[in-house]
This record gives structure tokens, C-alpha cells and sequence, in this order.
């Protein structure tokens, strides 16, 4: 859509502010949900101020480029919560879930719109825009070493012969070093399943859902284009994901791209899940640990994954499952989102402290999630709050389980 | 004159470079609310976040000193133009002064800031076992506006509307006062007649008028543990208000919502229905808005052969058992007796009804952001004597036709007032209507309404809306004058939120 589609929507806003604050009997207290008002504390960042941002852009009150228009844009870390609430009570909301999309559709549609205008993105957000086109992922990593983490793992080359299910990595966990663990754990459970699986080695690209929110749809189309080629190549049935991002990009905006009919793509949650339930990897260790879960945005209010992650740890020996006071559809974003740690990280680290707040509250000692961008936010986080708590990827418990 | 520079710069000096600011885009976040067709965007000069009374007092000794207008803004739930800076200015915005001093459970009373919220009052004073009286509005807005602007609450009978102890009020001129016991120093504790007249009524029922209120002690009332949620349908309206006048000189603890249903078989759209029915539709047992649209007709059937032409619904709560089933069970007959059927059940049960969440009567929820579905929401609410409810009702349907409106296209619903008298009743004519298919129709219809209710005899409006003060003033004579008279003794340089009330 363009951003004028939007102009009913955003003009329809009757500044009722549900979508500031999640239901307190649902949550037990009075807490905030949008990390960027929160942060600032005024209308503009707000998502009230914003739809009348893109009401004023749309109606041509605001034809020009401003530092603060920057930072009320850009500091959306698209976490959907303004939309999840709004769409049960609100004119906006209930519109836009009619129309099947939701405001983070319309905000990436504004990013869209200030990049044709030559108002965004902001620089750090151009270097990740840099780094996919010429590396083809976000981080500038060569592509030879998209591969490197598999090796040895029992991998088939998917380029070279056919698997019943693609892995897909992503960009982050392949090029952090420190989330490798998200991508050796998912291969060390799927080799324990009896999986037939592959992954794309060099020729994985990256998904473009970054591109998509940063506001570059043109690079994102390319990509998706591409990439849905490639996947129709492999011959796979099957894509699975440890990252929440790669997984909501391909669920919700590649069908627009592209026909994504004959593949099924499913987050690694929900195919450890699925192996439990049918038998093929059991439990056999104790894992004596008090855990919380952190539900990323991109699979919970994105795309409605909130069970399968507690389905497992409920059923691993030992555990003990709190709940943060947020969580499923009510969730504290981590702060990481649509390219906040890159361009703004002094929000993104504020927003991931309050989230390491809430999850030392329940008593946790280890804080689980199941994303390589909330992974990386929730441990520099809990070392900017000087935490004891530790972090750790769903797939490694379910590793140390087995 | 200063320059505007240099306002910016002296505003960032008392409130820091972050909490002021002229920029263009957090202009616009504050220049427009639902109300738009009535009070048209405006954009304010300034927008000025401030954390305390000092701040604000050097605000309004400055925009005194350059008569520049202040429109204090609570936490943003900004409806019907009442902060829309329609003279430019200074929005001050107080959302970040949101906290509750004080809970004492001894005195039953809160003491509590701008920003904080319904919801966030109700939290704390649950701790307490004690609540704040529910309003009729989202959870997210200021409770504390609410009570300033003499908000509709579902409360005991006893308490009636003004729920305010004491406030705080920084004056145009800087000074800052105390009403009730508060003005006393030191003060045993909150008490409304602190001596003399009482003041908080001046500052209540105008936006900021006359000064900043800054902080306020409201009253509490024990938590409820009983609570009945009710529903009854009449054919005869006649009936009903009898019935609903004999309940309240009975003195029953409950606030009940009574109106007439629009014929649901000529309801256009599934965006109709839970516009108007939304406050109930959206609580009953299926979840229209995850049906498609031939279910959502055939509800809309199902229901029509259910609902009655009128209805009265409302909740019981109390602490004390034995009175509560004493109360439920005379209200219960007494509905019955005029003719009234028992619908509670198609309410869904655990699903509350209007304002409250589920079966927990502790704040008002958000179901009632409903009857928002349409995007717009343009009301025309007053006081009158219920017993006069058909006639309203019959004015609004004639002006509607005469208009090119749908008659049908609105709903009057009518919530009675505690502490009873003079069959005081709140009255709202709500349309629901995209203000884009006849905006023109839309306004003259409002000003020829406004025109005959006062022609008929009102208690007076809700609150000074735009639409409704011009015709209002004409008749207000004297006593208009009087305000006047106070309104510039005040504040002589008219720079509390001007055009909102009086001039």
C-alpha cells in the first residue's frame, strides 16, 4: 500500500490511548507497553502522534524533513503492541485487522514513503542497507563464512541435493559469534530427530526483512524475489527458523512478494514442538533451572506463537516456567526491533534494562527467548543492568534436556 | 514581545532543552482530537513537558507576562476540543507528573497528580482494598481530569458526582492556592468545606479555565466484593422510567444506563452495529468482529428478535452481603413489576457489562472504546429530568430527518445521577456518524438541537463544549456576567486555555 491508503486509518485515531497501556487485570499493575513513548513521554511518540504524522504527510501539512520527524519515525521499535490493542476495542485497529494487515504495516509504509522523499533512513540504518546489497546480509559478514557454523553438523548442500527441510540461519545468529549456539543446538536436536535437512550454505541471503523496515521496499521485493526462487529450486517443503525476524518476514510479506503456497515455513519453536509431540526427541536429562520466557515480538504479536515455545519448556524436567507480569500478546518488546539497536542504541538498551527488570522480578535465573535480535539485546542488556541473570536460547535447553 | 526564540529558550530554561519544544511534528501530535469537525486542528506554538508546580508557575508567570495562551493537557486522552489550543500557545503537558502521593485507608482518600490514569489509581487502591470511583472512560485517561471535569461514575448512590476533596491550583498570576481543608495549615486532613464558599467547584466543569490544577484528593470507597450486573428489556418506556424513578428514591446503590434501541434490522453494517451495540456486542458471547459478514447478519437478526425496544442495565456493588441481596432482590422486583424482562443472561456473565472488566468492578475497562468503531464520535450530552427523556428523544429524531440525518442513526441513552433528585439524569445523544457524508448536515443539526434543548429546559451540558456555549451564554445573563467578572479577576489577561469557557 501506499502511504495515502492510509489516510482513513491514521485520520480515524480517536486518541483513546488503549493502546498505551495493556488491560491491568490481565497483567496485574498499571504498566507501559510502547518502549518509544515510554522513552520520550510525549504525544509525538506515541502511536496517536504518529497517526497524525502520517495524517499531516498525507494531507500535505507536513512537506518537510526534520530531525524530530527522524526520531519520532525511527525510534518505533514496530513492536505491534499499539496494534494488538487497538484492534480489539478501536476504530483504527479494528479497520486495519479487517483489512488483514496491522499499524506496523502502515509504519512501514511511512518508512517507505520518507525514503522515496529523501527523509530517512537514518544513516546507521543505510549502512545495513549497504552491507545486504553488497554482502547480501545486514552485518557486512563475507559471504563464505554464511556456511562455517554448520560445519560438520551433518548438513546436506542444499544446492546440490534435495532435503526435506531448508534451515534457514539468518544473518544475526550466523555472523555473532556469540549466537552460534542458536544454530549448532538446532542442528544438534533435528540430527537427534532424524531430520533430513539442509541449508542454502553461500547462496543463503539475507530475507530483507530489515530492508522492508527500514523502509527499503525495493531492495526487500528484490530480495524476497530471489530468495523465494531459491527456495523453489531446493525443491523443500519445509523452511525452518531460529530467527523470529527471517520467520515473520516469510510468513507475513513474502505471500505479497511472491506465491509462498507450496512451502511451509515454521519457527524452530514450533518444529521442536512438533517432534515432541509425535515422539521423535524425548526428554532424558533434568534441567534444574528457574526460567522466564521472553516472547520476540516478530513470532508472538507478529504471527500468534505464544504456545509452542512454553509447550516445551513445560515439558522439560526440572524446569520451573514464571511468567514475566507481560508477556504473550501483552509483552515488553526488548528493544531491538526494525533496526533500533543499530541506529538508536541507547533506546533499544533502556528498553531491553526494563525487560531484564521484569524477568529478575519473577525469580528467574535464566532468562530464555527464542530470536537472535532479542538475544543479542537481552544480554547486553543484562550486563548494562548488571544482572545475575543469564541468557539463554530455547534450543539450548532443549539440547541440555536430551 | 519576545521573539519566539527566545520563548522556546526561556520555556527549555525552566523546564530543560528536552521538555520544550516548537518543533513541526510535535505540533501537529498536538493539534487535532475526534472533536475535528467542531473545533478544526490547531497547532499550539509550544508543546512544554513539566515535572512540577514550580515549573509550571514560572510557565504561567511567563505566558501572563507575554499574554500567551496555556492549554494544560492531563495524559492526552484529549476528546471533544477541549484541549485543542485554538488560539495557539502553550500546551502544557502534565502527563509526567503522574503520581499518587498519598493512599490513606483512614480517610478513604488518594491524593493524586494529573497523569495518573484511572487504571493506575484503581491498581494502587486495590492494595488498599479500597476503589476510586469507576468512570465511564477508558482506563487510560487522566482520573484525575476526569473528576475535574466532573466525570459519569458508577458509585454508591450516596456519593453522588463530586468526588473531590481538596486541590492545588497555580494561578495565572503564579500563586498557588488550596481549596477545602488544604488551604488550612497544618490540616487534620482532607476535607471539602474547608470554610468559606467552596472553591473547587470554580475550577471543576471548565478545562483549565481559570488556573492549573496540579494536585487533588479525591475520595475512595471500600472495594466492592458483591457485584450484580443487570439487564432488563421493556416494550414500554413509560415503564421503565417509572421504574427506574422508584429504584433510585429507594436509594439503591446503582447507576443504571436506560435508552431506547435503534431497530437493528435496518443497521447497515457490522461497523453500525457495534458502534451502538458496542458497548454490549462486544461483551456478549461471540466475537463479531472475527465474523464474517453473513454471520454477523445473522446475529444481527438473532439479536433484534431478543432485544427489546428499551433497556435498562446497570450494576449492584457493595461490601456488605446482606444489604446487597436486600438491594438486588427489590431492584429486581421492581423492574419485573413495571413490566420489565429479566435479560442479564444474554450478557455474557464473566464478561461484565459497559464499563467494567469482566466481573471486577474496580475501574472502568475499555469496552465502552467501542462505541469509537466509527472512527468519530460527536455527542450532544446534558442534564435533564429523565421523566422528560421522550421528548428529547423525539426533538433529536424530528431535527435529524430535517437534516438529511438518519433518525435511527443515533442513540439516546440516558444515565441517572446519585445522589437523586429532580429525576437528574445524564443524557447523551450519541451520533456515530463518518463526519465526511454530510458535515455541513452534521453541524446544523448540532446548533438547532442545542437551540431547542435550551428552549426546552436542560440542567445545564456535560461539559463547555464548543458547540454548545455560544447559544448558552446568550441566556446566561447575569450570572454569565458574574463569571465573567471572575473569569478576568482571575485571570486578566485571558490566557487560561481561552475560548474553552466564558472567553
Amino acid at each position: 500500500m501506499d502511504l495515502e491508503d492510509w489516510h482513513d486509518v491514521a485520520s480515524s485515531c480517536m486518541h483513546c490511548r488503549i493502546c498505551v497501556n495493556p488491560e491491568f487485570h490481565e497483567v496485574g499493575g498499571w504498566v507501559p507497553i510502547c518502549p518509544r513513548g515510554n522513552k520520550f513521554k510525549m504525544e509525538t511518540f506515541y502511536a496517536p502522534g504518529t497517526f497524525e504524522l502520517i495524517r499531516a504527510i498525507i494531507e500535505g501539512e507536513l512537506t518537510e524533513n526534520s530531525p524530530k520527524l527522524q526520531k519520532a519515525v525511527y525510534s518505533c521499535t514496530m513492536c505491534g503492541a499499539c496494534s494488538a490493542l487497538c484492534e480489539i476495542y478501536s476504530a483504527p485497529g479494528a479497520k486495519v485487522k479487517r483489512m488483514g494487515k496491522t499499524f506496523v504495516d502502515m509504519y512501514i509504509d511511512l518508512r517507505t514513503e520518507m525514503m522515496k522523499r529523501g527523509w530517512g533512513p537514518l544513516e546507521p540504518h543505510n549502512a545495513i542497507l549497504k552491507n545486504i546489497a553488497n554482502t547480501d546480509n545486514a552485518w557486512g559478514g563475507t559471504r563464505g563464512d554464511r556456511e562455517r557454523w554448520a560445519k560438520g553438523l551433518g548438513a546436506k548442500d542444499l544446492n546440490k541435493e534435495s532435503a526435506d527441510v531448508l534451515y534457514f540461519a539468518g544473518c544475526t545468529a550466523t555472523y555473532d559469534p556469540k549466537l552460534k549456539g542458536m544454530m549448532t543446538t538446532a542442528a544438534e536436536i533435528f540430527n537427534r530427530a532424524g531430520v533430513d535437512w539442509g541449508i542454502l550454505g553461500k547462496n543463503e541471503k539475507c530475507c530483507a526483512g530489515p530492508s522492508l523496515r527500514i523502509g527499503d521496499r525495493d531492495q526487500f521485493k528484490a530480495y524476497a524475489e530471489e530468495n523465494i526462487e531459491l527456495f523453489k529450486k531446493s525443491g523443500v517443503k519445509t523452511i525452518v527458523t531460529s530467527c523470529a525476524g527471517c520467520y515473520s518476514t516469510f510468513v507475513k510479506e513474502y505471500p505479497e512478494v511472491a506465491d509462498m503456497s507450496h512451502i511451509k515455513v515454521v519457527h524452530v519453536s514450533e518444529f521442536i514442538s512438533r517432534l515432541l509431540k509425535s515422539g521423535d526427541i524425548t526428554f532424558s536429562k533434568e534441567v534444574p533451572m528457574k526460567v522466564t520466557y521472553h516472547d520476540p515480538c516478530h513470532i508472538g504479536r507478529y504471527c500468534g506463537v505464544y504456545d509452542a515455545p512454553r509447550d516445551i519448556l513445560g515439558l522439560v524436567p526440572g524446569i520451573e516456567l514464571r511468567e514475566m507480569m507481560q508477556n504473550r500478546q501483552n509483552s515488553w518488546c526488548c528493544g531491538a526491533g526494525a533496526g533500533m539497536k543499530t541506529a538508536l542504541p541507547d533506546v533499544a538498551s533502556e528498553t531491553g534494562v526494563r525487560r531484564v527488570k521484569q524477568a529478575e522480578a519473577t525469580g528467574a535465573e535464566v532468562l530464555v527467548s527464542s530470536c537472535p535480535f532479542c538475544a543479542q539485546n537481552l544480554t547486553d542488556s543484562i550486563k548494562e543492568a548488571d544482572s545475575e541473570l543469564k541468557f539463554m536460547d530455547l534450543t539450548q535447553i532443549v539440547a541440555m534436556a536430551l | 514581545m519576545l521573539s519566539e526564540e527566545s520563548i522556546l529558550k526561556t520555556l527549555q530554561h525552566i523546564v530543560g532543552v528536552e521538555g520544550a519544544t516548537n518543533d513541526t511534528p510535535d505540533l501537529i501530535a498536538y493539534s487535532r482530537d475526534q472533536n475535528w469537525l467542531f473545533v478544526p486542528p490547531q497547532k499550539p506554538d509550544f508543546v512544554v513537558k513539566v515535572r512540577d508546580k514550580n515549573q509550571i508557575r514560572e510557565i504561567l508567570r511567563l505566558a501572563n507576562r507575554y499574554k500567551l495562551p496555556v492549554v494544560p493537557l492531563a495524559t492526552g486522552v484529549n476528546v471533544r476540543g477541549l484541549c485543542i489550543p485554538t488560539q495557539g500557545g502553550i500546551v502544557l503537558d502534565m502527563r509526567e507528573m503522574n503520581q499518587i502521593l498519598e493512599i490513606s485507608p483512614s480517610m478513604m482518600t488518594a491524593t493524586i497528580q494529573p497523569g495518573v490514569t484511572a487504571g493506575q489509581l484503581s491498581v494502587e487502591c486495590m492494595k488498599y482494598g479500597l476503589s476510586p470511583n469507576n468512570t465511564s472512560a477508558p482506563d487510560t485517561v487522566s482520573a484525575f481530569a476526569n473528576y475535574l471535569l466532573r466525570g459519569l461514575y458508577f458509585t454508591h448512590s450516596s456519593e453522588g458526582d463530586d468526588h473531590i476533596l481538596s486541590m492545588e491550583i497555580v494561578l495565572p498570576s503564579g500563586e498557588i492556592i488550596k481549596t477545602g481543608s488544604s488551604g488550612i495549615k497544618p490540616t487534620a486532613g482532607p476535607y471539602a468545606r474547608g470554610g468559606g464558599p467552596n472553591l473547587t467547584g470554580l475550577f471543576q466543569g471548565v478545562p483549565g479555565a481559570f488556573g492549573v490544577v496540579t494536585e487533588m484528593t479525591v475520595k475512595l470507597r471500600p472495594y466492592p466484593k458483591h457485584v450484580w450486573v443487570y439487564f432488563f428489556g421493556f416494550d414500554d418506556i413509560d415503564k421503565e422510567i417509572e421504574a427506574i424513578d422508584e429504584v433510585m428514591k429507594l436509594k439503591i446503590p446503582t447507576q443504571l444506563t436506560m435508552g431506547t434501541l435503534p431497530d437493528m434490522s435496518k443497521m447497515r453494517s457490522l461497523d453500525d452495529f457495534t458502534a451502538l451495540m458496542g458497548l454490549m456486542a462486544e461483551r456478549m458471547e461471540q466475537n463479531l468482529s472475527e465474523s464474517s459478514a453473513d454471520q454477523v447478519a445473522e446475529r444481527m437478526k438473532q439479536m433484534a428478535a431478543v432485544f427489546p425496544k428499551a433497556f435498562v442495565g446497570g450494576c449492584i456493588l457493595d461490601d456488605f452481603k446482606d444489604r446487597f441481596t436486600l438491594y438486588k432482590k427489590t431492584l429486581r422486583k421492581t423492574f419485573m413489576e413495571a413490566g420489565g424482562r429479566d435479560l442479564s443472561s444474554i450478557i455474557k456473565t464473566t464478561g461484565g457489562f459497559f464499563f467494567f472488566y469482566e466481573d471486577d468492578m474496580q475501574s472502568g475497562g475499555r469496552a465502552d472504546a467501542t462505541m469509537l468503531r466509527r472512527g468519530y464520535y460527536h455527542a450532544l450530552a446534558f442534564y435533564g429530568p429523565l421523566n422528560r427523556y421522550k421528548e428529547y428523544d423525539q426533538m433529536f429524531k424530528d431535527v435529524a430527518v430535517k437534516h438529511d440525518l438518519d433518525p435511527e442513526g443515533a442513540l439516546l441513552g440516558g444515565i441517572t445521577c446519585a445522589p437523586w433528585h429532580g429525576q437528574q439524569t445524564y443524557l447523551e445523544r450519541s451520533v456515530l456518524v463518518d463526519p465526511n457524508e454530510n458535515p455541513e448536515g452534521l453541524k446544523i443539526y448540532t446548533k438547532e438541537c442545542v437551540e431547542n434543548l435550551l428552549d426546552m429546559g436542560i440542567y445545564g451540558w456535560f461539559r463547555p463544549y464548543a458547540d454548545t456555549l455560544d447559544a448558552t451564554l446568550e441566556r446566561w445573563g447575569a450570572t454569565g456576567e458574574f463569571l465573567k467578572k471572575i473569569k478576568m479577576l482571575v485571570d486578566p489577561n485571558s490566557i487560561m486555555n481561552p475560548g474553552r469557557f466564558i472567553f
